[in-house]
């Protein structure tokens, strides 16, 4: 424990792609995927990867999984350089990458095991063992789903089955790349609760990757949000929310034809962080919720909007910011 | 991981395939009936049997559902060679399987093996009925002497057909269209359904350069009903397919390196 498992330098990655330009003529695009991130993961520790589509999540998966080459940088998994000594990195971690896909329709959940269990080196009684351990271990026997051919499986046993298989030759690190996608609740918190398990009880050092603020926030000790290739912000999820205290949100309830309504929200603009967003309560209300930046001392100037443009307020609260404020500002670009 | 126990997942994983398809079961049973009997009845508007028998010197029922087998046996080969990065590639398990710890080079030899050793059984729902009805006793060892020699072909085909896909998407990228148009330009060059010895010089050099043509050109030696080849014509023949069969080995394996390198460098899809 406390020990690094992952260690990652200054890591880079360009992606060329062609931008089509009719038929027969394209344009090559540089895309820069990763722009010198840095992080740690120590064993018994889960980081959650945390940002938009196209932040960069996934190149980073990739590149720690051996299965993407990066431009520059160094990354190292348990001591191994995972270019130069990617066998021995191989070794080393268990990989799930896509909920939805990754086995054979044709061949049951059990047989699907022990086809990657052989590829993974083991054998004989011992494949059979783990095996059934990981059968068990993801409630695959609970729903006695082992037998089932992999095409009858939903996703939620899908998503099981994929960490069976990362979870498989039990290996001390392992890559996650949004485990939770498209599961229904309870599949989602039995995966959420084995992952905090095999951390927390077995040492391993985890990379999360999600979109769910919840969920960061419940499975991860550490989050390190990234946008367009680079870490914004890192820390623990009660740190990352301490980075943007003095931002609060504001939720005002006015009633509906009582005054201009779209000329306060015009002014309102001039001392809001990020979006207004109205919601209609129902025939007589009107929800605005916004963020500032020290919402005590802008108390007045909102009132005082309120009253020039003749709206009524019905009730008016400040409560903190969610890890979603948090992500969402982050992500409109502004650096920790 | 070792050989034998790669061998028997890529086992578990075609049989599993290929026993919960039936159709695709009852298609490889049935092939060299149908291609046989489709491939007389164009011949026999054209000519005679008579006539293929006496410019040949086999009998055309015997000939052509040996050249079936064959085909078949080959076909099996360079399909799940060629085949199966493409598949693995847009199932998802490729990722899984470059991350393992099992060389890639190995897996793309060892997965036709069960598929091979499934059509060289299923000769006996073919090739075997056939020769014993027509030939009898005599006719029973030479089908068995054909199912032998087929599955050698087949073997000695693996690493230059690795050496084919590997280069084939290096240069020109994965699709199962290239599928279209080697398997024919394969058969050709095998003298699977065409002898060597009619083939024209240019096309026939470029045959001797393909080891299994050489235990295909040997099994023709065996139907065409002039005896028993020489042992030194025997001995030229696996020499020549094994020895280039082995050649073709490190090429394939540096083809196969190459690949990896540059999909690790596009990045797997997952």
């Amino acid at each position: 424990m406390g020990r690094e498992a992952i260690e990652v330098v200054k890591l880079s990655k360009k992606y060329l792609t062609k931008k089509r330009k009719g038929l027969l003529r394209s344009e090559e695009l540089v895309i820069e995927a990763l722009r010198g991130i840095t992080f740690t993961v120590n064993y018994g520790e889960v980081v959650g990867l945390l940002g938009p589509n196209g932040a960069g999540k996934t190149t980073t998966i990739k590149i720690l999984s051996t299965l993407l080459l990066p431009d520059s940088g160094e990354v190292r998994i348990g001591g191994f350089d995972v270019v130069k000594e990617a066998s021995k990195v191989r070794k080393l971690i268990g990989v799930m990458l896509s909920v939805e896909k990754g086995f054979y329709g044709k061949l049951t959940g059990r047989e699907n095991l022990i086809y990657f269990g052989s590829l993974y080196g083991l054998s004989g009684a011992e494949l059979k063992r783990r095996v059934d351990e990981m059968m068990e271990l993801v409630g695959l026997k609970e729903l006695e789903a082992e037998d089932k051919l992999y095409e009858e499986y939903s996703t939620g046993m899908k998503a099981r089955l994929s960490l069976a298989r990362a979870l498989l030759k039990d290996p001390p690190v392992l890559l996650l790349d949004e485990p939770t996608l498209g599961l229904d609740p309870m599949s989602a918190r039995k995966v959420r609760d084995l992952v905090k398990s095999l951390a927390f009880r077995e040492g391993k050092a985890i990379i999360y990757t999600t979109h769910n603020m919840f969920e960061a926030e419940l499975v991860c000790d550490k989050i390190l949000l990234i946008n367009k290739g680079l870490i914004v912000a890192s820390g623990t999820p009660e740190e990352l929310k301490k980075k943007v205290s003095d931002i609060k949100t504001v939720i005002l309830q006015v009633r509906k034809g009582t005054g201009n309504l779209n000329a306060f929200l015009s002014k309102l603009t001039d001392i809001t962080i990020g979006n207004i967003v109205t919601e209609e309560l129902d025939v007589n209300y009107i929800e605005i919720k916004f963020n500032v930046r020290a919402a005590e001392e802008l108390l007045d100037t909102i009132i005082r909007l309120l009253t020039t443009e003749g709206l009524s307020m019905s009730s008016f609260k400040v409560v903190e910011p969610t890890l979603e404020d948090v992500f969402i500002y982050f992500a409109e670009g502004k650096t920790s | 991981m070792n050989i034998l126990s790669l061998i028997k997942s890529e086992m578990l994983l075609v049989y599993g395939e290929l026993m919960r398809r039936k159709q695709v079961l009852f298609t490889y049973i049935a092939y060299p009936y149908i291609m046989t009997f489709f491939i007389i009845f164009v011949g026999s508007s054209v000519g005679s049997l008579e006539n293929f028998e006496a410019r040949v010197g086999s009998n055309p029922f015997l000939f052509f559902i040996a050249a079936s087998f064959n085909f078949l046996v080959i076909l099996g080969i360079v399909d799940d060679v060629l085949w199966s990065p493409i598949y693995d590639d847009n199932i998802g398990t490729l990722p899984y399987i470059l991350s393992s710890n099992t060389s890639w080079f190995l897996r793309l030899l060892t997965i036709p093996i069960p598929r091979l050793v499934l059509t060289i059984i299923l000769g006996f729902t073919s090739l075997v009925p056939l020769f014993t009805y027509l030939e009898g006793f005599e006719g029973l060892l030479t089908s068995l002497l054909i199912m032998g020699l087929a599955g050698l072909a087949g073997l000695l085909l693996s690493t230059f057909a690795v050496l084919i896909a590997c280069s084939v998407s290096i240069l020109m990228g994965e699709s199962w269209r290239l599928l279209n148009i080697i398997r024919p330009l394969m058969m050709i060059l095998l003298g699977v359904f065409y002898p060597r010895v009619f083939m024209p010089f240019a096309v026939r050099l470029i045959s001797y350069l393909l080891p299994s043509s050489h235990v295909i050109d040997l099994m023709i030696y065996t139907l065409v009903g002039e005896g028993t080849p020489e042992i030194l014509t025997v001995l030229t023949l696996f020499g020549a397919g094994t020895a280039l069969a082995v050649m073709y080995g490190p090429l394939s394996y540096g083809s196969v390196k190459s690949l990896e390198t540059k999909k690790l460098r596009e990045g797997i899809k997952t």
